[in-house]
């Protein structure tokens, strides 16, 4: 019938948000937010997030400590070394049984490496040594040999049997001292250390000694790189992508149910105080100020320290401290000029109850108003979400941006050069807070037509 | 005149004002009969409209005094508490037509509007009041696709006979109309007279009928109660008052008409309406009146019986 001209005014809206720029680019913002929320938990399951970004070193071996993300790439002019993982598993190794039965293991990891710059770190993880008798340990023997043809004599290893072994090359107190460097990629890198990189196949041939017949061995090099995914690495190796990632649709969630859980209150109670006026009025009023006083960043931190830093917990005590909100006073008044108007008048005179009256005549001439202050109030709970990660109430449960920044600041992030990792959940956050921002004051404009010229 | 519908006994309504008390509506007393229609009339700020809102407790924060009786089919509904009123006599029993033309909720279609009612007190929604709403749609003579429409879609008129679907929705036996077609053009005024008079004869309604509008009045009216500062004056029966007005007012306003293709100009009354704050000692309308006797001045009159269901406060018909 005439739904079309009923709806014609939301259609104007629309079309009104259509014709400005802030508003489109908002809500492409927004909706690339969004997109990364939903598509986040198809990409990797929370439970399944949660166990890598706690998982240490166990999960993260095979990426680099601190590392730049590749886009990092595109401000050098040399390239950079990324990641090399070398392991017997896929690359083979030969098994010559002695005459004393003696299983003498050999495998040759070689790789490529055609960078000018020298890993970031070394490392070697002995996966599997099987041996049933302690008397016969096995020995693995480790050589490097550089392009050039110089070989180098590493540690002797005797694995413990069935925990993966580590051996971090780099950290080779033994030969440092022995090669008589301070750095010892220089020197397994480079014919004279501090002289430039050797570019060519480099190869550290292991040979493994084992004594009983069903005793074997497996190893992997991991020659870190200095780049790593999009977003680069913290000091414990984790991507920082991943909480990037999964802060999304957290942040985002956070932010939505906080506006929600505050924007549905106050409109009620201040319904209630102007409808019923008198002392309920004046309760409401003096609850509304003195929440205003409640310093509400500090009760919010001792929850966090002292209670539980769980996330929903903070967001529960953020709406319940938001209830009495000062937002109450503004619709108070709203409804004290409206509820004068003659069609209320003739709503009680058609026995319209009270209730009826406050939700179906009063409250829903304020939605119009609503809209704008949902989206603007939805960054403003996100960033409180990162202030309070920020000052380290994380949740462990949860990857959120603040506690990246977090992170980042008690590692020294900006102090090593590391600023990637303080400006990609800052960059995050800012386009939230830009993208909702933008969003948000055209729909103001559009539902308040008296902000309309300015 | 076969049963008794409304029987309003020494009502009074007192506002409290900054300058002080405002007598608008001052012992009031009148009888209405089922199918009756009284016509209120008077000048601006003479209590016409308090008498509506008294009559169904619709009165504002400054009240200062509400006292009388109300007799609804027998009982007093001045005692009725707040909530029994709500559920037994608003709109069910006495719906009231609001004056001026933003009494609809603006957010809500006018379908919606309309049925209202119909949830607030029979619990009845969706297509069965939506049917509903269609007879009444036809029968005040709005087109039915304008149901889905909100109120600012409609024009004055229109939304004026909205409010007066909804007055009849429940087919209450008495509707009060404040100021129906005040800010109305005359053609849009006809035709919701028409729409009145149609509503009187086939749902045996009761009207009464507040205007400062005599030739309105005399369309629909069955009785006529003339109000002047919160008092009515005379009432009578529609057919005695428009010939022979007793009440010198009464006069003055039937002479003030304007009549088409007629040497006679219209009389003003000179002197402004009394202050309702200070009530004069005597007969309010003394200062006014061409017919003024002494004892007007100084002793208020009471109400005279001059048969024909006709009562009037004047001296003159002691």
């Amino acid at each position: 019938m005439n739904d079309k001209n009923a709806m014609n005014e939301f259609y104007i809206s629309l079309r009104q948000i259509k014709k400005s720029p802030a508003a489109i680019s908002g809500l492409m913002i927004v909706g690339c937010l969004c997109t990364i929320a939903i598509l986040a938990p198809f990409s990797i399951s929370h439970v399944e997030a949660i166990r890598l970004w706690r998982g240490g070193e166990n999960v993260w071996i095979d990426s680099p400590k601190n590392a730049r993300p590749s886009w990092f790439q595109y401000f050098y002019s040399a390239q950079l070394p990324t990641t090399l993982v070398l392991d017997t598993r896929q690359i083979g190794k030969k098994i010559t049984i002695q005459q004393d039965g003696t299983r003498i293991i050999t495998a040759k990891l070689q790789f490529e490496f055609p960078y000018t710059q020298t890993p970031s770190e070394l490392g070697l993880v002995i996966l599997t040594s099987k041996y049933q008798n302690k008397s016969a340990e096995s020995l693995i023997m480790l050589q490097w040999k550089k392009p050039n043809g110089q070989i180098i004599q590493l540690a002797d290893r005797t694995p413990i049997p069935e925990v993966p072994d580590r051996y971090w090359i780099s950290a080779d107190e033994a030969l440092r001292q022995q090669l008589q460097v301070s750095n010892i990629e220089d020197a397994l890198f480079s014919a004279v250390p501090g002289q430039g990189v050797l570019t060519g196949t480099y190869e550290l041939a292991i040979e493994g000694f084992v004594f009983e017949p069903n005793a074997d061995l497996d190893a992997k090099l991991i020659v870190y790189g200095k780049l790593h995914g999009w977003a680069g690495t913290d000091h414990l190796r984790r991507d920082l992508g991943l909480a990037l990632l999964w802060g999304t649709p957290m942040m985002l969630l956070f932010g939505f149910v906080g506006a929600i859980g505050t924007i549905l209150f106050s409109p009620i109670i201040a319904a209630f105080a102007a409808w019923y006026g008198g002392r309920i009025d004046t309760v409401i009023q003096r609850m509304v100020e003195i929440n205003a006083m409640l310093p509400k960043l500090v009760l919010l931190i001792i929850i966090g320290i002292f209670y539980s830093p769980n996330i929903w917990i903070i967001l529960l005590a953020i709406i319940v401290l938001n209830i009495f909100n000062l937002g109450i006073k503004s619709d108070r008044v709203f409804f004290l000029q409206l509820k004068e108007l003659p069609y209320i008048e003739a709503a009680r005179a058609y026995g319209a109850s009270d209730l009826r009256i406050i939700f179906r005549y009063l409250i829903p001439r304020l939605i119009p108003m609503l809209v704008p202050r949902f989206v603007i109030a939805v960054p403003s709970f996100v960033f409180l979400e990162a202030s309070l990660g920020m000052l380290g109430i994380n949740d462990p449960n949860s990857m959120s941006w603040g506690s990246l920044l977090n992170d980042a600041y008690e590692q020294g992030a900006l102090y090593n050069g590391q600023y990637y990792w303080v400006l990609e959940p800052t960059a995050c956050l800012m386009l939230t807070g830009i993208g909702f921002s933008l969003i948000g004051a055209t729909l103001d404009r559009i539902f308040n037509p008296r902000l309309r010229h300015i | 005149m076969d049963n008794l519908l409304l029987q309003v006994k020494n009502l009074q309504l007192y506002y409290q004002t900054e300058q002080g008390v405002v007598r608008a509506v001052d012992q009031i007393n009148f009888d209405l009969h089922s199918t009756q229609a009284l016509a209120v009339l008077g000048e601006s700020g003479c209590g016409k409209s308090s008498i509506a809102r008294a009559l169904i407790r619709l009165i504002p924060r400054n009240t200062k005094l509400y006292t009388g009786q109300i007799w609804w089919r027998g009982s007093d509904i001045m005692t009725y508490s707040e909530e029994k009123l709500r559920r037994e006599i608003r709109w069910s029993q006495i719906s009231i037509v609001m004056p001026g033309t933003n009494s609809l909720n603006p957010v809500l279609r006018v379908a919606e509007q309309i049925s209202e009612p119909l949830q607030v007190h029979r619990g009845i929604s969706g297509t069965a009041a939506l049917e509903q709403t269609a007879k009444l749609f036809q029968l005040i003579g709005i087109p039915a696709n304008f149901m889905q429409r909100y109120a600012h879609e409609l024009s004055g008129g229109m939304r004026q006979r909205v409010g007066l679907a909804m007055a009849l929705i429940l087919n209450p036996p008495l509707i009060i109309m404040d100021e129906p077609t005040s800010a109305l053009d005359v053609l849009t005024q006809a035709n919701i007279m028409n729409t009145l008079k149609r509503v009187k004869h086939e749902q045996n309604t009761a009207f009464i009928f507040i205007t400062h509008d005599i030739a309105t009045a005399s369309e629909l009216a069955d009785r006529v109660a003339i109000m002047y500062a919160g008092q009515i004056v005379e009432i009578s029966n529609a057919e005695n008052f428009f010939t022979t007005p007793l009440h010198p007012y009464s006069q003055a306003l039937i002479a003030s008409v304007p009549k088409l293709r007629s040497e006679q100009e219209p009389q003003g009354i000179s002197g402004a309406p009394p202050n309702l704050l200070n009530p004069l000692p005597g007969c309010s309308f003394a200062p006014r009146c061409n017919q003024r006797l002494d004892k007007c001045n100084n002793q208020p009159p009471p109400s005279f019986d001059q048969g024909k269901n006709c009562q009037v406060k004047c001296w003159l018909y002691q």
